[in-house]
């Protein structure tokens, strides 16, 4: 796990719900609550490459997909769901391309493949992946987490092309 | 002078978030029209007259946002629209690249100040 990626999500996360769904963190003194086992999650990925090749997951619950559609496209009427979920996918990707300069630096190019919704997650993100990071929200708890290669395959900045590419 | 706007993205919900903030921008609006991709948007642009504000997405499928301002430069008549492209990536590099292209950028998330800010650049208007 790296510290400064996860931080660097945890930025991304309450910085893009907080600009485009008017959605704001709990209380930073307040302790974040145990995730409930039997709590239904949507896990959204956004696969991307370039600098450096890897993947973004967000997960969120259920219950806050409505209302983060809802917020982003300033609509109080019920929305379709397909629209409910183009909406959190869109965030995902936002969170994505905002959290990647932050990790690998300002002058590395990525491309960002459509997200996709992830059915069920199968491993502890913590332990798949290279940060994660949670964000409660008074909405209800985010989480995310990245893993990120350098576009040979190896571990991000010890690459050939991490100087290149911009990365620390 | 009244806005002919062109939002070309290929994710609808991002189209009406980006429609939604226009309107919260204040500017003079007489109309919005959309395309989900570079193709499309080029269609449009041949097919309609006046359109005087480009608005488009990077990463796009089939014609992407950087090669449609590509082909709008090389056309006569498209050749000075200005453009305003929006990303949720915003390196350096392909921000320099764009500015090249003679493209404005601003980066999602953002709201009408900033959209403002943007269109400003991109048109040269005060």
């Amino acid at each position: 796990m790296n510290p400064e990626w996860a931080a660097a999500l945890g930025q991304a996360v309450r910085e893009v719900f907080e600009n485009l769904c008017f959605m704001l963190p709990s209380h930073p003194r307040l302790s974040l609550p145990p995730e409930a086992p039997s709590l239904s999650r949507v896990i959204l990925a956004v696969d991307f490459s370039g600098a450096g090749r890897g993947t973004l997951h967000l997960t969120l619950p259920d219950s806050m997909i409505a209302p983060v559609a809802s917020a982003m496209l300033g609509e109080d009427g019920p929305l379709e769901l397909s629209e409910q979920y183009d909406a959190v996918c869109e965030l995902a990707n936002i969170v994505c391309g905002n959290v990647l300069p932050l990790i690998a630096g300002e002058r590395a190019v990525f491309d960002l493949a459509s997200p996709r919704v992830i059915a069920t997650m199968s491993a502890d993100l913590g332990e798949v992946f290279d940060a994660s990071a949670r964000v409660l929200l008074d909405d209800g708890l985010v989480a995310a987490s990245i893993s990120l290669a350098g576009a040979d395959g190896r571990e991000w900045g010890n690459q050939s092309d991490a100087r290149a590419a911009g990365a620390a | 002078m009244s806005l002919r706007i062109l939002v070309v993205d290929d994710s609808p919900v991002m189209r009406k978030m980006v429609i939604r903030v226009l309107g919260m921008s204040g500017l003079p609006i007489e109309s919005v029209h959309e395309a989900c991709q570079g193709r499309e948007a080029l269609e449009v642009l041949a097919r309609e007259t006046g359109i005087n504000l480009g608005l488009f997405d990077v990463n796009m499928p089939i014609l992407n946002g950087e090669e449609l301002v590509i082909q709008i430069r090389a056309e006569p008549k498209t050749a000075a629209l200005p453009v305003v492209m929006v990303s949720t990536e915003g390196s350096v590099e392909r921000i320099e690249r764009l500015k090249k292209l003679g493209a404005a950028f601003i980066r999602k998330p953002f709201g009408p100040e900033a959209l403002l800010d943007a269109i400003i650049s991109a048109t040269g208007a005060a």
